[in-house]
């Protein structure tokens, strides 16, 4: 950890407003991106990024150097954007969905995406969708520890994500089709 | 077999790719409002860190002041056996002259200031502290403790006439250590120990231990009585008794006079026929009973007021929130009394319990689903009770059972309790309807109802998750509102009110406008509803009078006469309790967590004695093992710990109760050092909200 970073962790952990403030400003960018990820929409991301900051502030002490402190943040957001979820719609992670046939269809994209309107895609899925496939495919959560993560069983984790990427190849094949 | 993770990689390299991409800044409020709510902690975090520095300092410094102390007193002692001889020619130089020599006939005056000079009370964690003698138990309790003198010749009649506890000590039954007869003036002491402030105060321990294992107190009350000449404790000659008529602070079931063996350190039963079993048989053995009649007990007592509101601990630093409550109580409590709104009956009725459960009963309807007259394929959710109002996006719509992607069909009839609607894709939605019977989730298509041709699905899709947060949103801040309500309410109603269950008490609100109008007028008037000093003040009154009435229930009122008292005959003077036993653990084998504690900067304690005091119940007891806590998830316990410099710690009720607990695992608790807020009864009292 370099020393520029490390007299920043010091300052926000005794409570230097500036510094904190320094933290914020570093960080917010890619932190708000994880939560526009888990996030409906703009304003329910905000919400997360402000719980997430409050909580990087107060458990600042329990990273020790070890890994990278952008990840760390990351994941201490991820954790955030979980209970965000789980406080505000607990009737969405029911599990009692039936299995739908996989589809096989390969995928290559042959143009360049906006990111913005790949991050609308993933924001348009239902919760349960848009959590597991983000934290599949963003965080690389093992279906295992989603699982756990989630208090679900692992193959409606499987289900579910098989279920959010064939929306997701929907949506891509209908912006394919309306853009060409 | 195509592999299933190859299928997703592109995409997911496609996804990957993109979203790490997003570039997009948070409004400027949200670092303004991460700022507000971090304002307070910072508070604490500087509190912490500058503790950290000033300690370690202060400790230097001090060391190094007793190390000098120290050095000098050797020094001296060394130059008094070996005075250092001045050669002739050297003493009447002044620049030669060995420092020292001046020394070697010290002031003794001076010498004993410097040497009386105590250690500095904070310093325990830097410094070894030398062992503090045993705390006197003679300290203010909630009742002042008696001395009387009297002939130890004539005997003594006396009766306390706050408690109505008389003790009779018949003429000549004195004797000294020797067993010579006293004669002459001698001095009775009798203290009480009558609240659990008082029991904490006091360090005595409240367990205790026989053959058949170890049992927690559940005390009536102690008291210590002792007579003594000059500084001599005095006793009682062999085969004579002293009479006293205790009155316990409750009747307790199956209750058992116990002595405290100082020698021992232990309490000892005493067989006493004041305490005689129900069934009248005398016992070898003391008593015991459930937790659950010892909880029963506790809570039928006798209080004086009734219905006393009970005040929760309060964090460090929670202080503004509570103002925060008393304001927003105020202002809720005001709009209510003018009308402006309107508490409903499902608030009024479920007001104790969580705000996950009541915000459930809220959401509980009656749905049913209704058919189109020419179209039975079409339907929708129709709310009876207009709960879930966000299904009002949908009108001119109606959902088409989507038979492809269910599979089978499900069964609808019957009523349901709440319904969501979420968008899966384009018009395919998840319908959940949640029952008596269970969840039941399907997909359906939303489409227009025949002839509405301006019908937009994602318009009336976006619409409805508008509508229910909006009503999840002011449902949330009405529960908000109205629990801050009913909690500062408490503090502006008569006693008589404070009996009244929450539902009644809202019934005569609404009965009795006027006055809650007048009430509330005053008080928006006075500040209470924008002001935080006036809220902070009202508080601060609020729980002064709640915790002196808390200490004053425990004695009788002046002048009146308990119905029930113990006639005790005692053989010997010392400390008695009048207890129940039991055992913990609600009818099964209690379990225990391997306990650590640590301060919040990271101190680690080793408590000589652990208490535990449950609020809500009037548990007290202490524990007969310091490092093993009982486990007992969720329930709200505090634990008072002492070390063995006499430092006093506190692992709070809130602390505990979150914490995840399973039966023999090793935990490590923070605990607050309190030693400089308590000493006195009424000092745990105030810390603790006895």
């Amino acid at each position: 950890m370099d020393q520029s970073l490390q007299k920043l962790i010091a300052g926000c952990r005794r409570g230097d407003a500036g510094a904190q403030r320094n933290l914020f400003d570093q960080y917010r960018t890619p932190l708000f991106a994880v939560c526009l990820r888990y996030a409906r929409d703009r304003p329910e991301a905000q919400d997360i990024l402000q719980e997430a900051f409050l909580t990087i502030f107060r458990d600042l002490g329990q990273f020790k150097g070890e890994g990278s402190f952008e990840g760390w943040l990351r994941k201490v957001t991820v954790r955030c954007a979980l209970q965000h979820l789980r406080r505000k719609n607990p009737l969405r992670f029911a599990e009692n969905y039936d299995d739908l046939p996989h589809d096989t269809h390969n995928f290559v994209p042959d143009a360049d995406w906006n990111s913005e309107s790949l991050l609308r895609m993933v924001q348009l899925l239902a919760p349960g969708y848009r959590t597991i496939f983000n934290l599949h495919c963003m965080e690389s959560f093992s279906y295992a520890e989603i699982a756990v993560e989630l208090g679900i069983s692992e193959s409606t984790v499987r289900s579910q994500y098989a279920r959010a990427c064939k929306q997701l190849r929907s949506l891509v094949e209908k912006l394919l089709t309306t853009v060409f | 077999m195509e592999d299933k993770t190859s299928t997703n990689q592109n995409l997911e390299d496609l996804f990957r790719q993109g979203l790490n991409q997003v570039d997009s800044e948070p409004d400027a409020e949200t670092w303004a409002a991460i700022a507000a709510q971090q304002k307070s902690l910072n508070t604490r975090f500087k509190r912490r860190y500058y503790a950290k520095i000033t300690l370690p300092l202060l400790a230097v410094l001090i060391i190094s002041f007793f190390g000098w102390q120290q050095f000098g007193s050797n020094h001296k002692d060394a130059l008094q056996q070996n005075p250092i001889q001045i050669p002739e020619n050297q003493s009447q130089n002044p620049a030669t002259q060995h420092p020292e020599v001046a020394q070697t006939n010290p002031d003794p005056n001076e010498a004993a200031a410097l040497t009386s000079i105590p250690a500095a009370p904070n310093l325990a964690s830097a410094l070894p502290v030398p062992e503090r003698p045993q705390p006197n138990r003679i300290r203010v309790n909630t009742v002042p403790r008696t001395v009387w003198r009297f002939k130890a010749e004539e005997g003594l009649e006396y009766e306390n006439p706050v408690t109505g506890t008389s003790v009779h000590i018949p003429g000549g039954i004195l004797v000294h250590n020797d067993g010579r007869p006293v004669t002459g003036e001698v001095a009775f002491n009798l203290q009480e120990y009558r609240s659990m402030s008082d029991y904490l105060a006091s360090g005595i321990p409240m367990h205790y231990s026989d053959e058949r294992g170890d049992y927690h107190f559940n005390s009536g009350g102690m008291f210590e009585l002792s007579v003594r000449q000059g500084t001599e404790s005095l006793n009682i000659a062999p085969g004579q008794q002293c009479e006293m008529r205790f009155s316990p602070t409750h009747k307790l079931t199956q209750a058992n006079l116990f002595f405290f063996d100082e020698n021992a350190g232990q309490w000892k039963y005493e067989a006493s026929p004041a305490f005689a079993a129900e069934d009248g048989a005398s016992s070898a053995y003391p008593l015991v009973v459930s937790e659950a009649v010892a909880i029963r007990d506790n809570i039928n007592r006798e209080t004086a007021p009734a219905c006393l509101p009970q005040l929760d601990l309060i964090a460090p630093g929670d202080d503004n929130r509570l103002a925060q409550w008393i304001k927003d109580g105020v202002r809720t409590g005001n709009e209510l009394a003018l009308g402006k709104q309107v508490i409903p009956a499902w608030f009024r009725n479920y007001a104790d319990q969580k705000d996950e459960v009541l915000l459930g009963r809220l959401e509980q309807s009656l749905i049913h689903i209704v058919h189109h007259r020419d179209h039975q394929e079409m339907f929708f959710p129709e709310d009876i009770k207009g709960i879930f109002t966000e299904l009002k996006a949908f009108k001119g719509a109606y959902f088409v059972f989507d038979s492809e992607r269910n599979g089978k069909m499900v069964p609808l009839d019957g009523f349901w309790d709440r319904v969501s609607v979420v968008q899966e894709q384009g018009a395919v939605c998840t319908i959940s309807l949640l029952g008596k019977t269970g969840l039941v989730q399907f997909y359906a298509t939303l489409v227009p109802s025949p002839g509405n041709e301006h019908f937009d699905v994602e318009k009336a899709l976006a619409n409805y998750r508008k509508m229910r947060d909006e009503r999840q949103q002011d449902a949330d801040k009405n529960l908000k509102n109205w629990r801050r309500f009913l909690f500062a309410a408490k503090i502006f109603e008569s006693e008589q009110e404070w009996c009244m269950s929450t539902s009644e008490w809202c019934g005569y609100f609404d009965e009795q406008n006027a006055m809650m109008r007048k009430r509330y007028g005053a008080l928006v008037k006075a500040g209470a509803a924008d002001q935080d000093s006036v809220a902070q003040d009202i508080w601060a009154k609020w729980r002064r009078r709640i915790i002196n009435m808390n200490m004053g229930k425990n004695v009788p009122a002046r002048g009146a006469r308990s119905s029930l008292t113990y006639a005790l005959r005692l053989s010997n003077f010392g400390l008695y309790n009048c207890d129940q036993i039991f055992k913990l653990g609600r009818g099964h084998e209690m379990a225990y967590l391997d306990a650590h504690y640590k301060t919040y900067d990271g101190r680690i304690i080793t408590p000589q004695s652990v208490s535990v005091m449950e609020k809500s119940t009037r548990l007290f007891f202490t524990l007969s093992a310091p490092n093993q806590l009982p486990c007992l998830p969720g329930r709200k316990l505090d634990f008072i710990l002492t070390d063995k410099f006499g430092r006093n710690y506190v692992l709070a009720r809130n602390t505990y109760a979150r914490k995840a607990m399973q039966a023999n695992q090793s935990l490590s608790f923070e605990v607050q050092d309190v030693t400089d807020k308590t000493g006195s009864p009424a000092d745990w009292a105030e810390l603790l909200d006895m």
